[in-house]
């Protein structure tokens, strides 16, 4: 049987009325017995809206019987794994497979909440999103999805199936690590040490920068804007008159 | 390619290397037992439970009567048709919902296997019984068998509920055991916990009343079955 939890009622229709019933569902949601529903649909729905259980809970076992009066003329249910094997491959990141999808993490992640679901551009948001697609889709595009945490633990306090979230997500960035970064991103790393290392160039570079900002803000947005993939979106925060090592020497002074 | 040999034999070689234990949490000891403790107690008596059904019902804004007898539900079904109108009802075959609908002398649309989704479709209410109320959780246990389909307790706008005393049960475990117990030989080929009317929490996760199902869910709980 499939169980499909609900509050609308349009899963229910949907398995009602047409002649065909195509249900895809991951292949880490197999659970041994109809009866754990009896703990698993209240702890979703705790876990997700609050409510102890949602509206419709709705297991469908096939097509419809000889002597029912409706439901569809054919049953298919596709077994999804597209990455997931993968997940259960790494023993490290095996667990991240119990999730079911309630959603509490996200609520919860104050990254999550400051930015919305929409700037992860993945299916998975949030905590789990972050620790699931780098490894369902790939590391190399993904991986600064494990950087976007504070590592506060939240996430991983609220789980309700004890997913270690931000362990995942270190586990990760340490995968990151591991691999070789690329040539741009290394030699970027290097000009940073170089200018930071040496107080009156760090100054200078601080200065050109916030003479940047300033100067290209009456073109933000536009085609001569700099900062125009970052400004199409959303603000940067206006150059402070002054940094935080004038500042100190005014007041020192 | 066979899929599913491929998928089984990537999952027999995954599991080959053991979890890290370091990183998975200690939650998969108790966590079953230690979960009742978080929802709410019942019983101990079925006055208790229909105490209880009653209290969740209200707060999940479903309307819950007790009836004393089949000419007493008669009454309070033809009142609620008065009330809001019904031009037209459904019903199945069933020997507490079809005689009661049939008191009604409102046009009755029977649910049978050669019907056509948009009868259903007009009618004002749809009349069901069902396999279990649960007091815990103020649901209702409706099967393809005990509720007329599929569509009948979720296409009308008004789903109406007929349960009897015997119906009532504490929790979620022992509405899995009634029905393993119930369809041993048959299982129906859709259970459905019906928890309240139709909602969605979709838009700004604040929970609207009335979203695909019916809007309203009225439960008639027979005291006597004579």
């Amino acid at each position: 049987m499939i169980s499909i939890t609900e509050n609308e009622g349009n899963a229910r229709l949907t398995t009602s009325i047409p002649r065909i019933h195509i249900a895809v569902m991951g292949i880490e949601k197999v659970i041994p017995r109809l009866a754990d529903l009896a703990l698993l649909l209240p702890v979703l729905a705790t876990s997700a809206t609050g409510q102890t259980l949602t509206c419709y809970n709705t297991m469908i076992g096939g097509p419809r019987q000889p002597g029912e009066v409706d439901g569809p003329d054919e049953f298919h249910v596709i077994l999804l794994d597209n990455g997931r094997t993968r997940l259960l491959a790494d023993p490290g990141l095996r667990d991240a497979l119990r999730c079911i999808r309630c959603g509490a993490c996200l609520n919860i992640c104050p990254v999550y909440r400051n930015i919305g679901g929409h700037a992860y551009d993945t299916t998975y948001q949030g905590p789990i999103g972050a620790v699931i697609t780098p490894h369902l889709q790939d590391l190399t595009n993904w991986k600064h999805l494990a950087f976007a945490s504070s590592l506060c633990g939240a996430c991983t306090e609220t789980c309700p199936v004890g997913i270690r979230l931000h362990d995942h997500l270190h586990h990760t960035r340490s995968m990151v690590a591991e691999r070789k970064t690329s040539g741009l991103e290394a030699m970027m790393a290097r000009m940073y040490a170089f200018a930071a290392l040496r107080p009156g160039l760090f100054q200078w570079c601080g200065r050109q920068m916030r003479r940047t900002l300033r100067m290209t803000t009456r073109f933000r947005g536009g085609r001569l804007d700099p900062f125009r993939a970052w400004r199409h979106t959303r603000d940067l925060p206006a150059a402070p008159a002054k940094s935080f090592h004038d500042l100190w020497k005014e007041r020192k002074a | 390619v066979n899929g599913r040999a491929a998928i089984l034999a990537r999952i027999q070689s995954a599991l080959a290397r053991p979890t890290d234990v370091s990183i998975r949490g200690d939650s998969s000891t108790t966590a079953d037992r230690a979960f009742s403790r978080f929802l709410p107690r019942v019983g101990p008596d079925a006055d208790a439970l229909a105490r209880q059904f009653a209290e969740n019902a209200a707060s999940l804004h479903a309307e819950f009567h007790h009836v004393d007898s089949r000419d007493h539900l008669v009454e309070r079904l033809r009142e609620l048709a008065t009330e809001n109108d019904w031009r037209t009802i459904a019903t199945h075959d069933g020997p507490l919902a079809k005689p009661a609908s049939e008191a009604l002398r409102v046009p009755l649309h029977c649910v049978g296997p050669d019907d056509d989704a948009a009868t259903l479709a007009q009618c004002d209410a749809g009349i069901s019984e069902c396999d279990a109320l649960i007091a815990q959780t103020g649901s209702v246990l409706v099967t393809a068998a005990s509720a007329g389909g599929r569509a009948l307790s979720v296409l009308t706008p008004h789903h109406v509920v007929l349960a009897t005393r015997s119906q009532l049960t504490p929790d979620l475990p022992t509405a899995f055991e009634l029905l393993a117990r119930k369809y041993a030989d048959a299982c129906p080929s859709m259970i459905s916990f019906i928890t309240g009317p139709s909602r969605t929490g979709d838009i700004e996760r604040t929970l609207v009343l009335g979203a695909h199902g019916p809007r309203r869910l009225t439960l008639f709980l027979l005291e006597s079955e004579e």
